[in-house]
Parts: structure tokens; C-alpha cells; sequence
């Protein structure tokens, strides 16, 4: 098990190198001028000089990736071009707001999808499998921005049911957490559905109906937990996408979050900042998937035994 | 008449939430400023800093106002008025300002404004450790270059003969500085907090200015509050909250729900507001010191014949442009822009005339057009749809122009380079009421240099620039005003631009917001606002 922990450590580790290195040449390779970005199209070419020389901008692509690898590998992400605040800082500031979005997010989605998966197993073939099916193919088709807009438009401007933007309590989260529950609900409905119905034909559970258990018993305690199993392991794997969206609804709702930092640092050319998004976003999904292989291992002990 | 039950308000409420229309924008109350309540605004990303040495965005600027005053402000319009000087004195060959600083002038944590502090924030700009963007503007003080070059410990030409008298004496006499001096870059600061936090500074802001900040969540929220120590006539609401983030289509969702008080609009949020009669009233379009141009390289052919830069004049249709651009702008016949008094209305107009513009290329030796390359800014989305409006109008006179879309950073590196880039979108907002901010700056042939050049069409007239050089040294007025109105005359018969239009900006009020009037050099005037609730 260690040697396995410490082999998968390795490699998510060359993983954050890659993307770190990858982005950083990407970004780098934008044509123009940072300085001028920075310093503003009226700076006098003596006020560029001096950005230039503060930012090492003059010096060759390798020697500032080195730079900034060795920065990094002391768990330096550096500042900010634009606002000359730590990136580090910046990313912290912005955590909380993401992962609260995230976290109701996938909380409403699961509160959901688990009891829909449940009954449309229960009931194959009903009008509520076929609805589910249905909005399990529209939601996977949504584009999370437009669905994010929709809503807006009509639950907060036109009916005024939830504010239109902004963070300053939970009833500001719930509208962007719907939107991104929406779009995932029906497809992890499918998923649970798909699995409870080749649990529900498993020779243990029937052995449990034969036993006289009831029917919730069967479901929700037999039946639910196996059918779960593999839903963990395709949550670890959606959390990228989940960022993604995330990204997207973040700024339709103005969320002070990762995702917006994202965009604004895109716009505003401040390389940094952009490399501690994306950074930050790689490290959530390659740790994301390291705890569900850890936690599938307890989850489901034939894995263990296997190995 | 009987109340209103809980009971029947609930339905109200109800039929008013069906009826699937945000609560309606009331209608407006008194004229007369009133003290209280918050004002609420918007803006999509946190600013650089607000630190009068580095802030140089014209959208920073009435947020700065709030914070920090100086010597001289504008008034009404671009006349400019002492602020937190008593009195002021320029020497009659133009050279050595005086300036008493008004008793009772305090910063944000109470102590008293001082002529040295001022000396302190001049020569914090000059000193290039703080890498402020204004240190060209404070160069004419005598002995600036040496302390900005290491070689001076001070400014010889800044002096504080006592607490309350300050004294700038400059290298040579120039008309302009007094419009300096009301820059935002012009701003005192206390120089022992400054002094403590270093680059710090700007998570600490403090001014003298009507307002202090009493929160800060960078990216997230700015929140101002009444200086108690600020004793001028500024100021009216207690608090002003900025909320950072949204695009302008949010901002207008919240300004309907009674969320913001102010908002600018997007192209798209304007013309909506613009043909619903029930929302007009809450659009306001505020005029810019701003011309938006297509220059046209005259060192590069074909532009460096004066018949194809003319042609080029009359094929564009400004006026379509301008609807392209949403309906938010003027049309531009010359350099200098009206909203800045000393223009020139009495400037010909180019007609729209492809007729005189095909012409005008036969003459040139271009009877079948040429083909040439259009840059253009790809994140101004206004100027994305000018450039295929100009792209259609020259396809009319056989000109083919392949339509270049870069990214600020590369546009800004290459227009600034010699014979690199044919020609171009631009747009240029005044800093200080005065037209050598445009003409000296923009068009003036001695300036021109091979690199980081603003001179974009790279024009150069020795008549135009003597001109300049007259202008820029004399102090008369009448005079100055003469120089400039020949030097733009001549540029307009040399044709190295074709001023597109001058850009209004859309903004949003909620009906409550009063005293918005536009200002010609601030745009508006966060500190005069007041709510009517």
C-alpha cells in the first residue's frame, strides 16, 4: 500500500511539473509586451525600462522558467503583475468562495441523483426513468454558463427569488450551486440507476429479500452502498469538469472565487496569476483523484484483497 | 383609507413576482444635496492600485478623488480652482509656483497637511523605486532629472519655507504644470505613514480627501467612509461600497433590482435602456476628452503620400461607425476633441465621398487601390466592428485591408515601432485639459523615436512642430490657443489621421443617485453624488 501511495505521489507529482512547465511556456508565448500591459499605454518608455528589470522580463524564456520552477519548488507562486499581491495570497482569498461552491454544489447534485437513481432503478421503464433519461442528455448537453445566465435572469431579475450576484451570505451560493447540480444531476442519476439495477440482481440481494427484509432495507442498505461505489470513483475524476464549470458560474454570478480570479488574470495578461489558476486547479484534480484511489481501497475491500 | 394588511401585501408581492417584471424603477424626489445613506457601485475587476503614484486609469480616478486631494482640482469644468490650497501664485515669467496650504487641511488619521508632505509625495513620484507612471509630468521642476538620475539627495526646485507655504520653481516656464499640479498624481500623502509602510502603502491607504477606506477584500469589495478630520465641502453620502466583479449585463440586472445606484452599460445594456421609454430616463451618456482615430503611418507606403491619407479621409462613413459602435459617440472632424474647450469647431468637416476618394488614388498613382493591413485591438469589441465598417468602405475604393486583430500587449509594441505597422485603431483620453496633451504628445515630428513611440502615424512637420515648441513655452493664452488651433489645421491638411469620433459613455443611475452631473476631465464626481431615498 505505501509503496503504491508513495509510486502515485511520484507521478502526480511529473504531472503538476508538466502542467506547470506546459502553461508557463504557453503563457510566455503570447506576443507583445507584459511591461506595457502593466505599466499602461501612457508610461514614458524610462517607467517600461524599470518594469522590464523588476519582472526579469529581459532575460531569455529558460532562464525565467527556471526562475520561477525554483521559486515554485520553495512553494513560491510569486506576485501578481497587476496588483502586486502575493498569488499565494490571492489563491487563498479565493479558495473558500470555490470550494463552498463546490461543496453545496455537490451536495445538492447528490441529495438529488441518489434518490432519482434509486426509484428509476426501482421503476425501469416509467415515465420517471424516461424523464430522467431525458434530463440526464440535456444536462450533459448545457453549456454551464448559459444555463448559469438563464436562471439568473429569471429567478433573480425577473422574480427576485435569490440575489443576482455577489457573495454575502448561503442564499447568494444557492443559485450558482443549483446551476451546476442541474447540469450534473441527471447524468449521476443515470450512473446510481445503471448500477442499482446490476446490484438489484446480485444473489445477495436477494438472499436479503428472501430474509424478509424490507423493501427500503433492501434498496437503501443493500443494495444503494455497492451501487455507490463506482459513483466515487467518477466523482474524483469529474472534479475538472466541475472546475471548469465552476469557472464559468463563478463570473456570470461574481462570486469571488478561483474561477474569476482565472478569467480576470487572462484578460489582464498577469502571467503569475494565471499559472497559480492553473496550477492550483491541477493540484485540486491530481489530489482529487489520489484520495478516491485511497478511499476505494476502503470502500471496497476486494480491491485490497486483490492486490 | 384602510391599511395595507400583511395579508394583502404578500399578494401584492406575489402579483407583482408573476407578473415577471423586476421591481420597477421609482421615480425621482428632490434636487437639493442631502447627507446620508450608501452608495452603491460596481466595478468588473479590482483597480492596480489606488496609490496616487501608481493609479493611472481614467476609471480610477474618481475612486482616488474620494481618498486624496492636492493642491488644485477642477471645478465645474476644466477651470481649475484651489483644493486644498489657500492661495496660489504663479510668477510672472511663469516659472516659480507659491502656494499657502489651507489651516485645517487634515489627512485620514488626523494630523494636519504640511508643505513638506507634499515635498515628499513629489519626489516619491520622481524616484524611480516606485516606478510611478507619472515621473515625466514632474520633470520641469528644477532639479528633478538630477534626483531622478541618483544624483541629487532632494529637489532643488521644491521648497518648504514654512509649515504652511510651498514653493515649486521650474527648470523653464510651462503653461501645462498648473494642470499637473491638479493630477491625481498631484495628491498629498502623510509622508511618516508612507515612510513606514514603504510599497506597502497601498493596503494602507491615507489621504486628505472627504472619504478613508474602511475595508478592503482585493478582487472583492472596497467600502469608504467619512474622513472625520476632512473639513471641506465635499462628501455627501456616509458610506460608498464598491463591489468588484460582473459583466456590465449583471450590473444592469442588479441596477433594475435596486441592487446598485450607478453602473456603466455594455453596448448591449445601453441600447436596451435606450428604446425601453420606461428605462430612458436612467440612461446617461457622458462625453470624454477622447478621439478615436485610424492612423496612418506615414513613413510606410502607400501612406506616405498625402493624396492616399486624403482618400483615405473621405472614404470612411463616420457616422456608420458610430451606429456600429452602438450609437455612444460623436463624430470627430479634427484631433482635438470638444469636450475640451480650447477646440476647434471651425475645423472643415471631410466629407464622406468615395466619389473624391477614388480620385484622389488615380491622382496618387493608385487607380486599382492596394492592399494593406488594418490592426486593431481584439478585446475592444467596438473596435472590432469599426475596423469591418472601415474594411467595407475601402473594399468601395478598391483598397483591400486584411483585418489585423492582436492583443493589447502585441498592439502596443508594435504601433510604437517605426515601419512595422501601415495602419491602425487608436484612441487617446486627455490627462489634463490642454490640447498639447493630444497634439505635442501624439503628432509632434520631434518626438518621434524608433521604439515606445506615441506618435503612431509617425508624422513629422517642422512646421507643426515649431508650432508646438512655441506653444508649450509661451503663457499667454490667446496666444497658445492660436499656435494650437495652426498646428491642428496643418495636421488635418496632412491627413495622418482620420479622427473617427469622440466616445461617450454609457452609464446607469438608479433614481435614487443625484448630483451626476458629468465633469469634462473626471467624468463624474463620486464626492458630489448623493442619495434621495
Amino acid at each position: 500500500m505505501l509503496a503504491r501511495l508513495v509510486t502515485r505521489l511520484f507521478w502526480s507529482g511529473i504531472t503538476l511539473f508538466g502542467t506547470a512547465i506546459l502553461t508557463f511556456v504557453l503563457v510566455n508565448a503570447v506576443p507583445g509586451d507584459v511591461a506595457r500591459v502593466i505599466a499602461g499605454s501612457k508610461a514614458s518608455p524610462e517607467v517600461i525600462r524599470q518594469v522590464h528589470a523588476r519582472y526579469h522580463l529581459d532575460e531569455p524564456l529558460w532562464k525565467r522558467l527556471g526562475h520561477y520552477l525554483a521559486q515554485l519548488g520553495l512553494g513560491d507562486l510569486g506576485y501578481s503583475f497587476v496588483t502586486d499581491q502575493p498569488v499565494t495570497e490571492a489563491l487563498l482569498t479565493r479558495l473558500p468562495a470555490t470550494a463552498a461552491l463546490a461543496c453545496v454544489a455537490i451536495v445538492m447534485w447528490m441529495l438529488m441523483a441518489v434518490p432519482l437513481g434509486v426509484l428509476t432503478a426501482k421503476h425501469r421503464g416509467s415515465w420517471l426513468d424516461r424523464s430522467v433519461l431525458v434530463v440526464s442528455t440535456v444536462g450533459i448537453s448545457l453549456p454551464s454558463f448559459w444555463l448559469a445566465r438563464l436562471l439568473q435572469y429569471w429567478l433573480s431579475y425577473k422574480l427576485g427569488w435569490f440575489p443576482v450576484a455577489g457573495l454575502h451570505s448561503l442564499a447568494h451560493l444557492l443559485l450558482p450551486a443549483a446551476t451546476l447540480a442541474l447540469l450534473a444531476v441527471g447524468y449521476y442519476a443515470r450512473l446510481i440507476h445503471s448500477n442499482m439495477v446490476q446490484v438489484l440482481q446480485c444473489p445477495y440481494v436477494q438472499a436479503a429479500r428472501a430474509r424478509g427484509a424490507s423493501e427500503a432495507s433492501v434498496l437503501f442498505k443493500h443494495a444503494l452502498r455497492n451501487a455507490l461505489i463506482p459513483v466515487v470513483t467518477i466523482l474524483g475524476m469529474d472534479v475538472a469538469a466541475l472546475l471548469g464549470g465552476v469557472l464559468f458560474v463563478e463570473n456570470v454570478f461574481a462570486l469571488p472565487g478561483i474561477g474569476t480570479l482565472a478569467v480576470q488574470s487572462v484578460f489582464n495578461l498577469d502571467v503569475p496569476v494565471i499559472m497559480g489558476t492553473v496550477i492550483i486547479s491541477a493540484l485540486i484534480v491530481v489530489a482529487a483523484n489520489l484520495v478516491v484511489d485511497i478511499l476505494y481501497r476502503w470502500i471496497d475491500p476486494r480491491i485490497k484483497t486483490a492486490h | 383609507m384602510k391599511p395595507i394588511t400583511p395579508a394583502v401585501k404578500t399578494w401584492l408581492l406575489l402579483g407583482a413576482l408573476l407578473a415577471g417584471r423586476p421591481c420597477p424603477l421609482a421615480s425621482a424626489k428632490s434636487d437639493s444635496p442631502r447627507r446620508g445613506g450608501t452608495l452603491h457601485l460596481v466595478h468588473p475587476t479590482d483597480w492596480r492600485s489606488l496609490d496616487p503614484a501608481i493609479a493611472f486609469d481614467a476609471d480610477a480616478a474618481p475612486i482616488q478623488k474620494l481618498l486624496f486631494r492636492g493642491l488644485l482640482n477642477f471645478g465645474e469644468g476644466i477651470e481649475l480652482v484651489a483644493d486644498q490650497a489657500a492661495d496660489w501664485s504663479v510668477s510672472p515669467e511663469g516659472r516659480i509656483y507659491t502656494f499657502q496650504l489651507r489651516p485645517g487641511a487634515c489627512f485620514a488619521h488626523g494630523r494636519e497637511v504640511e508643505a513638506e508632505d507634499y515635498i515628499f509625495s513629489f519626489e516619491r513620484i520622481l524616484d524611480p523605486k516606485t516606478g510611478s507612471p507619472g515621473q515625466t509630468y514632474f520633470l520641469d521642476i528644477l532639479g528633478a532629472e538630477q534626483f531622478n538620475r541618483g544624483q541629487a539627495a532632494h529637489v532643488s526646485g521644491l521648497r518648504a519655507p514654512d509649515r504652511r507655504t510651498l514653493v515649486i520653481e521650474l527648470k523653464q516656464p510651462r503653461f501645462v504644470f498648473r494642470y499637473v499640479l491638479a493630477m491625481n498624481f498631484a495628491n498629498v500623502l502623510p509622508r511618516e505613514l508612507v515612510r513606514r509602510y514603504g510599497s506597502d502603502f497601498q493596503y494602507h491607504l491615507i489621504g486628505s480627501g472627504p472619504y478613508c477606506v474602511s475595508e478592503w477584500r482585493r478582487n472583492i469589495r472596497w467600502r469608504f467612509e467619512r474622513n472625520p478630520y476632512y473639513s471641506g465641502s465635499d462628501g455627501f453620502v456616509d458610506a460608498v461600497e464598491i463591489m468588484i466583479g460582473g459583466d456590465a449585463m449583471l450590473h444592469a440586472m442588479m441596477l433594475e433590482r435596486g441592487e446598485l445606484d450607478r453602473a456603466l452599460a455594455g453596448p448591449a445594456e445601453a441600447v436596451r435602456f435606450q428604446r425601453d421609454p420606461r428605462l430612458r430616463r436612467f440612461l446617461q451618456r457622458v462625453d470624454t476628452a477622447n478621439t478615436d482615430y485610424l492612423f496612418l503611418n506615414t513613413e510606410m507606403k502607400p501612406f506616405d503620400d498625402v493624396r492616399v491619407r486624403r482618400a483615405m479621409n473621405h472614404a470612411l462613413d463616420k457616422e456608420r461607425y458610430i451606429r456600429l459602435a452602438g450609437s455612444f459617440g460623436t463624430v470627430a472632424h479634427g484631433i482635438v476633441p470638444p469636450a475640451m474647450p480650447w477646440s476647434n469647431p471651425g475645423l472643415p468637416a471631410c466629407d464622406h465621398d468615395p466619389a473624391a476618394a477614388r480620385a484622389l488614388l488615380r491622382e496618387a498613382g493608385y487607380p486599382d487601390g492596394f492592399k494593406t493591413e488594418l490592426w486593431f485591438i481584439l478585446s475592444r469589441p467596438a473596435d472590432a466592428r469599426i475596423a469591418a465598417g472601415i474594411q467595407q468602405d475601402l473594399r468601395e475604393i478598391g483598397v483591400k485591408a486584411d483585418l489585423k486583430p492582436v492583443s493589447y500587449a502585441a498592439f502596443e509594441v508594435k504601433v510604437r515601432s517605426r515601419r512595422e505597422v501601415p495602419c491602425g485603431l487608436w484612441g487617446w483620453m486627455e490627462d489634463y485639459p490642454d490640447p498639447s496633451n493630444f497634439l505635442d504628445v501624439l503628432l509632434n515630428g520631434d518626438r518621434i523615436t524608433d521604439a515606445d513611440c506615441n506618435n503612431q502615424a509617425f508624422y513629422n512637420n517642422p512646421n507643426v512642430n515649431a508650432r508646438l515648441e512655441q506653444a508649450g513655452a509661451s503663457n499667454d493664452p490667446d496666444e497658445r490657443l492660436r499656435l494650437f488651433r495652426e498646428a491642428e489645421s496643418l495636421v488635418m491638411r496632412d491627413a495622418p489621421w482620420v479622427p473617427i469620433l469622440h466616445e461617450q459613455i454609457p452609464v446607469l443611475n438608479s433614481p435614487r443617485l443625484r448630483g451626476n452631473r458629468p465633469h469634462p476631465v473626471w467624468l463624474w464626481r463620486l464626492e458630489q453624488m448623493w442619495i434621495d431615498d
